[in-house]
């Protein structure tokens, strides 16, 4: 089963996501904040990241730039909102694979975790 | 190039793509026999160009072939090698002919080997080998060399979107670089590498389409470099500006389709589209490529819909009631039709606000509000829902609108060919053809269209000696003209031939026992040319495989009925004849004016309804029989509802009061429909009814009104054709009005 983690601050986007991805068959983990994730990531390495660009302590960029720093295969998609762009640029330019727009539509989730999982 | 594995979406838009290029080329070869023009073989061989990349790419062997013997024959006609004349374009039309029944096949069978190219593909290279200027008079409209016509903005960016780049560079071996910016260019182009033009579309609807474009860059980086790109990296990342179109120049030393395929890891593209740019790029197969974004397909992005018209209310399966005559060419109306994206991204936010709304209703039924709270704030909802719905309902109907140049197209085609057989010289005009019309409409008057303008070549034309004796020059004219006034839609079919001549319609008629003779004389006309509608009538002397097949004026007429419309005729003996169509804008949608009849609601479409009248009741005046009312200075027939639906629907009419009249417009002249009450104006959505369609004359639907109540809706047509198919049962008495008679 492809794993997925889940990067995300707020506990209600990270239930929205674990339930739409657990729904589609993938295993979820769930992280808080970047540092977080790198902490899950290194204990087991996720097939997809989705990471949300805006937290607290470690925000998504910075954490993005260090995965993929430690782990070169690291397969993000970046979780932004609206009026973000040149954030998402900046991650797509270190290393992200793709990015979604909030608010999410679950297909497109499904559709980009889906084309990394392949 | 193996045949490659196609998604039905990718399918789906190679065939819209590809009718459109044998649309295309087909108007534009019956344009150039008629008037020449350098820039019209250079468009149809682009045509043809994009045609055969698709078809490549693809891998549909048969029209990559056909289209490649057909760009070879046209370089030549580019060049001035080859004159134009009609043998030339009687071939490349049949080829246009051969590649509408490959794509037959391919939506058929999702491929096109059952077809044979073979013979044709023959042909067409012997046309090319035949000696040059054979035929000086059309040859030197061609242009000369000059023909080469080519655009001024080759090989740089700024070419205008989608316009497929030449290629100079055609013939094989030739090698020439196409414009000095490419010279420039080639020397960034090493051993072994080539450089393509890529075009990659972002879906309509993706967020930060920049970003995609910036993706597609890098992706173009890892196989290979970027020369040029509009937009540029710099441009992306300093503004943030959607661009949702890249057009890039790309150097690289791998196959075009890889760097496509691998433009796959990047989500939302819509479509990648690349061509080779100079170079020795010949291969037939290797020319252009374009197709949907490789990947998963995006759910909903892209910008073309599934039947639009097949929901349409009121349209009935192709082929029901009455078989009309057949159109010209085996060309199916592709079943997808293009919508701008501006309207789907109107469409979206609409929809957006509705979501909005919906939230703002079910938050009233878990918030504690005051009844005068609760009050406003639905008033607020209302008011904003009923504002987003009329605007969903314009965006919709928007949408639905197909310039009718769609259905004109074929017919220069027909008109020439039909011409050709009957040895008629014949001008044909088409005006208005950018007039707008719903689809399902469109769809309904292919056929009657195809049958009047046959009609009017055949045997509205005089052979071209009888025009020269009659005094009138040998060349015909026939002339397709639309246009758009109030709420309708009107398309003329008119001719400059011989004229019907009303007393030998007549004639035909009493032959034909359709009346008697005292009934024909008493006829006007106008009124003796109508005739020619009723079924079973034909004054076409012999019977010719052109119009004469056994199908009358009066399928053109049911046909036309079938969607609201009606067809009238006007002729003037020795100077022509014009039939004109009258349509409505939309199908789904009427204005119509809501009547109360013994306590039933009836919608009658306004476009039907002449005036509206209050008339004393005493002013009822019986002559033969009928009832008749005075309008101004005429006597018009008034009739009760309740004498053609039974007392039930019978309006009330009072002698001592002034009476509610709708004055309906018919094809015998007005007729008017006392009602009970008149309720007002109001757009309906016509709903038909299952299971009783046509089966109670005069009523063609219902509709559901504000309140919830039902509407019936007045099929004017067939009303008054009830009114006449009774009238000889209202002689002698007065039906419902007899006691104020």
């Amino acid at each position: 089963m492809a794993v997925v983690l889940v990067v995300d601050d707020a506990q209600f986007m990270r239930l929205r996501l674990n339930k739409l991805l657990t729904e589609a068959g993938y295993e979820v983990v769930e992280a808080a904040n970047g540092a977080e994730a790198l902490e899950k990531y290194a204990q087991r390495p996720a097939d997809v990241v989705l990471m949300d660009i805006t937290m607290p302590q470690m925000d998504g960029l910075t954490a993005l730039k260090e995965l993929r720093q430690r782990f070169p295969d690291a397969k993000v998609v970046m979780c932004s909102a609206l009026g973000q762009q040149s954030a998402v640029l900046e991650a797509i330019k270190s290393g992200a694979k793709d990015f979604i727009v909030k608010p999410f539509q679950p297909d497109r989730v499904l559709q980009a975790v889906a084309k990394l999982v392949n | 190039m193996g045949g490659i594995e196609l998604s039905p979406e990718e399918l789906e838009l190679f065939l819209t793509e590809s009718t459109e290029m044998v649309d295309t080329m087909e108007e534009l070869l019956v344009t150039l026999e008629t008037e020449g023009g350098s820039e019209a073989v250079a468009a149809i061989f682009r045509a043809a160009h994009t045609l055969k990349g698709g078809a490549a790419t693809a891998g549909m062997e048969n029209i990559a072939r056909l289209t490649h013997a057909l760009e070879s024959l046209l370089d030549l006609v580019r060049s001035g090698e080859r004159a134009v004349d009609a043998d030339l374009v009687d071939a490349l039309l049949e080829a246009v002919d051969v590649l509408r029944r490959c794509l037959a096949a391919v939506k058929e069978d999702g491929t096109d080997e059952s077809v044979d190219v073979g013979g044709l593909a023959a042909r067409l290279e012997a046309l090319a080998q035949e000696p040059p200027g054979g035929t000086p008079g059309l040859s030197g409209r061609a242009d000369g060399p000059s023909g080469q016509a080519a655009p001024a903005s080759q090989g740089s960016t700024g070419t205008a979107a989608g316009e497929p780049v030449q290629e100079a560079s055609r013939k094989d071996g030739s090698g020439k670089d196409e414009s000095g910016k490419l010279a420039r260019l080639s020397g960034q182009v090493a051993e072994g590498e080539r450089v393509f033009r890529f075009i990659v579309d972002v879906e309509p609807d993706a967020a930060m389409p920049s970003i995609r474009l910036y993706q597609a860059l890098m992706v173009f980086e890892e196989h290979g470099r970027v020369l040029q790109s509009n937009p540029t990296v710099k441009e992306i990342e300093e503004t943030t500006a959607d661009h949702t179109r890249l057009e890039a120049l790309v150097v690289t030393a791998e196959n075009p389709q890889d760097v496509q395929a691998a433009l796959a890891e990047v989500s939302h593209l819509r479509q990648v589209s690349w061509e080779a740019v100079g170079g020795p790029s010949d291969k037939p197969d290797e020319g252009a490529g374009r197709g949907p974004a490789p990947g998963p397909a995006g759910a909903g992005g892209a910008p073309s819909r599934q039947g639009a018209g097949s929901s349409g209310p009121g349209r009935k399966p192709p082929g029901s009631g009455g078989d009309g005559p057949a159109a010209p060419s085996a060309a199916p109306m592709a079943d997808t039709i293009r919508v701008s994206v501006r309207v789907l991204d109107r469409l979206m936010n609409l929809v957006g606000e509705l979501v909005i709304d919906r939230t703002r209703l079910a938050r009233l039924g878990h918030v504690d509000l005051q009844l005068q709270e609760l009050q406003e704030e639905l008033e607020l909802v209302s008011g904003h829902l009923s504002r987003i719905t009329a605007e969903l309902q314009d965006t919709i109907m928007q949408a639905r609108m197909v310039p009718l140049e769609t259905l004109f197209r074929k017919f220069p085609r027909m008109v020439r060919d039909l011409a050709r057989r009957l040895g008629k010289d014949v001008r044909f005009e088409i005006l208005g053809e950018d007039t707008e019309l719903d689809r399902a409409v469109i769809e309904q008057i292919s056929d009657p269209l195809v049958h009047l303008i046959r009609n009017a070549v055949d045997h509205g034309l005089e052979p071209p000696q009888d025009r020269v004796a009659a005094g009138k020059s040998a060349q015909g004219l026939v002339r397709l003209s639309a246009y758009h006034q109030e709420n309708n839609i009107y398309i003329e079919v008119a001719d400059d031939g011989r004229g019907i001549d009303a007393e030998r319609v007549k004639r035909t008629a009493v032959a034909r026992g359709l009346l008697t003779a005292d009934e024909a004389q008493q006829l006007h006309p106008a009124e003796a040319l109508e005739l020619l509608f009723l079924p079973g009538f034909s004054t076409a002397g012999q019977v010719t495989d052109v119009s004469g097949r056994g199908v009358g004026l009066d399928v053109v007429k049911k046909n036309i009925e079938r969607v609201n419309g009606t067809v009238s005729i006007q002729s003037d003996p020795g100077r022509g004849t014009r039939f004109i169509i009258r349509l409505p804008l939309t199908l789904a949608i009427v204005q119509a004016l809501l009547v109360n009849i013994r306590g039933t609601m009836f919608a009658v479409p306004l476009d039907s309804i002449v005036e509206i009248l209050l008339v004393g009741g005493e002013r009822v005046r019986m002559a033969n029989g009928w009832p008749m009312v005075p309008v101004r200075d005429q006597v018009i027939p008034l009739v009760n509802p309740g004498d053609v639906w039974g007392a039930a629907f019978a309006a009330a009419w009072r002698e001592d009061a002034s009476n509610p009249v709708v004055v309906l417009r018919s094809g015998a002249g007005p007729l008017a429909l006392a009602v009970d009450r008149l309720i007002g104006e109001q757009e309906i959505v016509i709903k038909t009814i299952d299971g009783m369609g046509g089966q109670v004359p005069g009523i063609s639907g219902a509709s559901i009104l504000g309140d919830g109540s039902v509407a019936l809706i007045l099929d004017v047509t067939g009303f008054t054709k009830e009114v006449r198919r009774l009238g000889t049962a209202f002689r002698g008495h007065g039906g419902h009005f007899e006691k104020s008679a």
